[in-house]
């Protein structure tokens, strides 16, 4: 193991790679402050650009535009009150009445402080959850891998929110069809292309990822006029003083310690995310602060920055254990990393820990090397770097679009995939319309093929039964969890709602 | 049964999965390949049958909370949007018989003029030195090859 981290820190140490981490950062920061660009389609936007890189460099540089644009999401939510990404909507319920009262330089320094913070804890407990996970996950049979996918894809659905589960679950099984299209891996027969030779090799999947996330996401927020009024914006050029008190840090410092813990959890759950882990830790903090303190949330504390800011950069390095040990991506944008790693020819899962140790390690020690990055590079130049937001949109615009469509153009030369890419996100924009979740979609449409694969070998090993499903003990309490996980939030409100009534009726009779 | 946005997603997914379920039977087999546990065809007709269950459960069960009022999307701007997709279907075309450095000069003014950027020295001081420093940093820098436009090269002989 110590061989591995050496060789990994051998390569996250490299020139090039270092340069990447500053390059992803920046990168990443600027594309997250851009109000409806999130981490998803930054790390997007940068696949083209790492085919040409190695895989370890690749991953490395995607990783730093991940946690980059979490961050520079949260910028753009504490001075415009425009979240880049769901993950830093809850950055602005404290963030953005911090900078209308003044503090704008305070809200941005204490959210580089929690990030940082978040990020560092994570990467610890990356550092130890990953290679015991990858190493327990070696004994797995590919009826264990089957149902881990079954979890993941069912867990993403769990998460996605109220009244949202079966929609998320028809999207998931939305993206497992896509996936279905092409040339069959096994007989080699083609499905599904209506003779269409442009359809043989499938669907790419960075098309698909470009056309729903990125090209989707900037026609919608044109759509809805997104950015034109700027009467909330906060002056960017005086942000006020980023200093924060002994006594100020003393009192947000447990905060963060507990939602770093508590956003990497939630994070290392497939599905579950930095958007679910800032929720919780923002209303954990306000249930345990003090009865006097609890009606200031909202109205600008640092504790109330301090939580979600720490919590989702923790879930975002804890969403990488499942995608480095298992091969399943715990988020959208590690799903997209998922997809680049398997183009790269390296399958993530429990043997990328012993195949290709260098990049395993080499991603853990650069996110690290990223959050420090994030601190002493980012917080001195947030100034010059929020200028950027006052880009006009009319140039703005069509730039991302042009870098969305060549992105995709400059991989297969074939102009038949803008066209597809435009059919695709006209499919995505009316579904966005209708209230369907994209990111099961995309999850569907990567584990669809792995998904495939391994349910055909766990059958032919089974003589073509299921019984794998229930007499294989792992597999078992895998699919058990997923049950679970699927029944588990509507069972609890229906519970929650007869306790509600019951209580009610007891209420009523005592009157 | 009034029509929500869940409802009508329900709809078009259970067509679709019928649709889908429909062309799955026509995905072809080798011989002895009926018997065989799993072929090509098992993983479609599975979710064919997943598809179309969740829809219909969609279609039955979907929120009315969600109800489609008369005037939706009247606060939305369809016509820009409906612009820019079709200038993209332009780019395609035009990357294809015009090439890289006058498709994307086009689309950049285009684009710009569209979201309203209307003088004429920011349109062109923007997008001209941007797409050539685009294409050079991809064909000098990166070794990408960019085919000139089937009109440029007919021109070219």
């Amino acid at each position: 193991m110590f061989e591995g981290m050496l060789a990994g820190l051998n390569t996250a140490t490299q020139p090039f790679n270092i340069l990447m981490v500053f390059v992803g950062c920046f990168a990443g920061t600027f594309i997250g402050m851009l109000p409806g660009l999130g981490p998803v389609s930054a790390v997007a936007l940068m696949i083209p650009i790492t085919y040409g890189l190695d895989p370890a460099s690749g991953i490395i540089l995607m990783a730093g535009v991940y946690y980059g644009a979490v961050f520079g999401g949260s910028t753009s939510s504490i001075l415009i009150n425009a979240p880049g990404c769901s993950s830093t909507v809850v950055t602005a319920f404290d963030g953005y009445p911090m900078a209308r009262n003044g503090q704008a330089g305070k809200a941005l320094a204490m959210a580089a402080y929690a990030s940082f913070s978040g990020g560092t804890i994570g990467a610890f407990a990356l550092l130890v959850a990953a290679p015991f996970l990858a190493k327990v996950s070696l004994s797995f049979q590919s009826t264990d891998y089957f149902a881990l996918m079954v979890l993941g894809l069912t867990a993403v659905a769990a998460f996605s929110g109220r009244g949202q589960i079966v929609k998320a679950l028809m999207m998931t099984v939305c993206g497992l069809m896509v996936a279905t299209v092409g040339t069959d891996r096994t007989s080699g027969v083609e499905r599904f292309t209506f003779g269409w030779v442009d359809l043989i090799d499938g669907i790419s999947f960075l098309l698909l990822a470009m056309a729903t996330f990125a090209l989707a996401e900037v026609i919608m927020s044109v759509m809805r006029r997104e950015g034109q009024d700027s009467g909330t914006r906060v002056d960017t050029k005086q942000l006020g003083s980023m200093k924060l008190t002994r006594d100020e840090l003393k009192d947000v410092a447990p905060t963060i310690a507990r939602s770093s813990v508590l956003g990497f959890l939630v994070g290392v759950l497939p599905g579950a995310g930095a958007t679910i882990a800032a929720f919780l830790a923002y209303g954990t903090e306000r249930n345990l602060a003090p009865k006097a303190q609890r009606p200031l949330f909202g109205t600008g504390i640092l504790r109330g920055l301090a939580a979600p800011e720490s919590a989702n950069n923790a879930a975002s390095t804890g969403s990488f254990v499942p995608l480095l040990t298992l091969g399943i991506p715990g988020s959208g944008t590690t799903a997209i990393m998922l997809g680049a790693l398997i183009a790269y020819g390296i399958q993530p899962g429990p043997r990328l820990f012993v195949d290709n140790p260098e990049v395993f390690w080499s991603v853990i020690i650069s996110m690290y090397l990223g959050n420090i990055v994030l601190l002493i590079l980012n917080l001195p130049l947030i100034p010059y770097i929020s200028r950027l937001l006052a880009i006009p949109r009319p140039i703005l615009i069509p730039m991302i679009l042009l870098f969305s469509l060549t992105g995709v153009y400059l991989v297969s030369f074939n102009t038949f995939d803008i066209h597809m890419m435009v059919i695709i996100c006209m499919i995505a924009l009316f579904l966005r319309l209708l209230d369907f979740p994209m990111a099961p979609m995309l999850l569907g449409f990567i584990l669809g093929g792995m998904l495939e694969d391994n349910l055909r070998r766990a059958l032919v090993i089974n003589d073509g039964s299921l019984s794998f499903m229930w007499e294989r003990p792992l597999t078992a309490t895998i699919l058990g969890l997923a049950v679970l996980t699927l029944a588990g939030p509507p069972l609890l409100g229906l519970i929650r709602t007869r306790l509600q009534l019951r209580r009610g009726q007891f209420a009523a009779d005592g009157e | 049964m009034s029509l929500s946005k869940t409802r009508i997603g329900g709809l078009l997914f259970l067509l679709l999965s019928v649709a889908y379920g429909y062309s799955a039977t026509s995905i072809a087999l080798f011989p002895g390949e009926e018997t065989e546990p799993f072929s090509a065809r098992t993983l479609p007709y599975f979710l064919a049958a997943l598809g179309s269950g969740l829809s219909l459960f969609l279609l039955l069960f979907g929120s009315d909370g969600d109800r489609v009022e008369d005037n939706v999307g009247a606060d939305l701007d369809w016509r820009l949007a409906a612009g820019l997709l079709v200038l993209m279907v332009a780019y395609g075309l035009a990357l294809e018989w015009l090439g890289f450095l006058v498709a994307t000069t086009l689309f950049l003014i285009i684009g710009f003029r569209m979201l309203g950027e209307r003088r004429p020295g920011v349109l062109l001081a923007v997008s001209v030195p941007f797409t050539v420093g685009f294409w050079l940093l991809l064909t000098k820098a990166l070794d990408i090859y960019l085919a000139p436009g089937q009109i440029l090269n007919s021109f070219g002989g």
